[in-house]
């Protein structure tokens, strides 16, 4: 075991633990004790998620095997630390893909699980947890438990976007999509500001498998930008059962001090404007799926103080309030917006799972004081307009502002008690929320 | 060919069966822990598709003649042999109660010479054969960490010399790693620029499978490191804090 300091992905949330990377099943077996303990998958998350103060973060990289796989059910049984990427190349061989994939393929199924992430179209197909049927949780109190809508159905609901709170999960068995193709078309259409683009994007609505947008806001206050509109084609490059791509390292060499500011982050995104002409263009599913493996440097030019993201999913009805005032918001700060992009979002929220109905929109800017205060003063419209941020991805969020736009908050917060009265699980999320 | 890793079910072991599954192999994994050897075999044969086969031993207490019954009777022939399994212990570094100090002999030196001396003659006697084992850099001189470890992996080192005296001239290829640390449990947290992954070193194995025989040390800084402590006196070394 050793001692470290875990920062998250983009250096906001930062804590003093240790870790042990186990590899074999009897290690939990000799597990005992009050913990504090956490699960960690690839350590990308944005939020504190997988380590926190004192907390024995258990690695679960080693235990990535892919245990079963059923053809007529379309079902994938694999243990939690199982990438992305290696399940990419294993499915795609058999006809099948993860129906929801955020766009690293490092991380890990429980990282997907334990966060309930969304991928490309959230408003097709779901959380990645409504694609899990059954589930293994160990926890050392209570031994290994198998978890499924009808079996401890109480205990899957938490744990699916239950943050790791609620124990490690060995393995799970996903139901899988049917792969419609190797590439992907891509067509970019270009738009003014943000308020065309939530148009552009409900046209498409129900018409492509991956629906987005990226906006400059650090040069283009109205945030012009492009509607990306992703459909599968059948024509694209083999496979490969192993993938190789460059991985999000927290130990990486930093710079000293980011180079991102208005000035460059304004140049930076009139060179992408300019160099993203709009029209179709062929992708490779691989690099459609996971732009982010593709672009390392990106965020390394942020540099040690690194940066903040937040994503609120917006009521369709409040979006045309909602971006004039963050605008205000973002120049009365003087922060400019690194990265900008919207989705949409439906479905039933629960718990503390990011969902809801709306426009959900991401905005990431350098770490700073004027950023927090930024964000601060955006968690107040966030609540004011009816809007819910994603807790996963922001590693400031402070308990009263989940508290007010999750109403659930005290709900997991109980039952998750009731489990685990020792509560052995922690994180440095889970204390910040109040958890 | 015929492939059987001893010591399969995790670290270089594992590393060792996916790039051999990878190449096509057919395998046979050994380890103590049926549930994690039936968890690799069941990885590599849907992912590559190949047969897996598995076989759960205590290495400090097994037949070595029972041993070499079963693998023939899962393979018929074994044309690669892979002594992987080896751990160390973090109070050797002085008296060691007996029964620790008998689990790492075990382990690390009596097992693997045990199953090499059952499977020599059937080696010798293949057209085409590989026997494998794994060293450590704890074995280049005697010092006060690791002391029954780099003593067991130091004697299993002669052994893999006298084994390829013994089969010069066969077709059975010899080979004997010297490797440093990994990032594996054994190596608990360690990282740095002299922390090698095992899927780097299984690969490196793999790839020299049919190259030269003898004893290596992968990397080159392990080289430097291994040249100097060969070459310090000892009224320097004893000073040393290694």
């Amino acid at each position: 075991m050793a001692d470290r300091t875990f920062h998250s992905f983009g250096f906001g949330e930062s804590a003093q633990g240790s870790l042990e990377e186990p590899d074999r099943l009897r290690f939990f077996d000799a597990v005992h004790g009050n913990g504090p303990l956490l699960p960690r998958g690839a350590g990308v998350s944005l939020a504190g998620a997988s380590f926190g103060p004192g907390v024995r973060a258990l690695g679960m990289r080693h235990f990535n095997r892919v245990l079963a796989f059923d053809d007529a059910a379309g079902t994938v049984t694999v243990e939690s630390g199982a990438t992305l990427a290696t399940l990419f190349g294993f499915l795609a061989r058999k006809g099948w893909m993860i129906a929801v994939q955020p766009g690293y393929p490092g991380v890990t199924v429980g990282g997907c699980i334990a966060g309930n992430v969304h991928g490309k179209s959230q408003y097709e197909e779901g959380c990645f947890g409504d694609w899990v049927e059954e589930l293994e949780l160990w926890h050392p109190r209570h031994g290994r438990l198998m978890l499924s809508p009808t079996r401890e159905s109480d205990l899957f609901a938490l744990t699916i976007g239950g943050f790791g709170l609620t124990g490690v999960i060995l393995s799970a068995r996903l139901r899988l999509a049917k792969l419609k193709g190797r590439g992907v078309a891509l067509t970019a259409l270009p738009v003014g500001d943000i308020g065309e683009a939530a148009t552009v994007m409900k046209e498409h609505r129900g018409r492509a498998d991956f629906l987005y947008t990226w906006h400059d806001m650090a040069w283009s206050p109205r945030g012009r930008g492009f509607v990306f509109v992703g459909k599968l084609t059948a024509e694209g490059p083999e496979v490969p059962v192993r993938a190789s791509f460059h991985r999000f390292d927290q130990e990486r060499f930093t710079l000293p001090v980011g180079l991102m500011n208005r000035w460059s982050l304004s140049a930076m995104n009139c060179l992408y404007s300019s160099s993203r002409r709009s029209g179709v263009r062929q992708l490779s599913l691989w690099n459609a799926m996971f732009p982010f493996a593709a672009i390392p440097a990106y965020f390394y030019l942020y540099g040690r103080r690194g940066f903040l993201e937040h994503q609120v999913v917006i009521p369709e009805a409040a979006f045309a309030t909602y971006i004039p005032r963050l605008r205000a918001l973002a120049g009365r700060h003087r922060v400019p917006f690194g990265l900008a992009a919207m989705k949409l979002f439906r479905g039933p929220q629960r718990l503390l799972t990011f969902s809801g109905d709306g426009i959900s929109l991401a905005i990431e800017a350098p770490q700073s004081s004027a950023t927090r205060a930024l964000f601060a003063d955006i968690d107040l419209l966030d609540v004011a307009l009816g809007c819910r941020a994603n807790i996963l991805k922001d590693a400031r969020l402070p308990a009263a502002a989940v508290a007010r736009q999750y109403p659930e908050h005290d709900v997991f917060r109980d039952r998750l008690t009731a489990f685990d009265p020792a509560r052995i699980f922690r994180s440095s999320l889970s204390l910040r929320i109040g958890l | 060919m015929n492939m059987v890793i001893v010591g399969a079910s995790a670290g270089l072991g594992r590393a060792l069966a996916e790039e051999l599954a990878a190449l096509g192999h057919r395998l046979l994994l050994v380890a103590s822990d049926a549930r994690d050897l039936e968890a690799v075999g069941r990885d590599l044969t849907l992912r590559y598709g190949g047969p897996v086969g598995t076989l759960a031993i205590d290495l400090q207490n097994f037949d070595a003649d029972a041993f070499r019954g079963a693998v023939l009777a899962r393979l018929d022939s074994v044309d690669g042999l892979f002594l992987v399994a080896g751990f160390g212990d973090e109070d050797d570094c002085g008296a060691l109660p007996k029964g620790r100090a008998l689990a790492l002999t075990k382990i690390n030196f009596v097992a693997p010479l045990l199953i090499a001396n059952a499977f020599l003659d059937h080696l010798a006697a293949r057209p085409r054969a590989h026997l494998v084992g794994i060293g450590s850099m704890a074995a280049i001189r005697g010092r006060s960490r690791n002391m029954v470890y780099g003593a067991s992996k130091r004697g299993l080192e002669f052994y893999f010399e006298a084994l390829r005296h013994r089969l010069s001239g066969a077709a059975c290829k010899v080979q004997f790693y010297r490797v440093g640390f990994m990032a594996t449990t054994m190596f608990k947290g360690r990282h740095g620029p002299l922390v090698a992954k095992p899927e780097q070193v299984a690969k490196s194995i793999v790839r020299r499978l049919d190259g030269r025989e003898g004893a290596f040390t992968l990397s080159l800084p392990w080289k430097l490191i291994s040249l100097v402590l060969r070459l310090l006196p000892y009224s320097i070394f004893r000073r040393l804090d290694v």
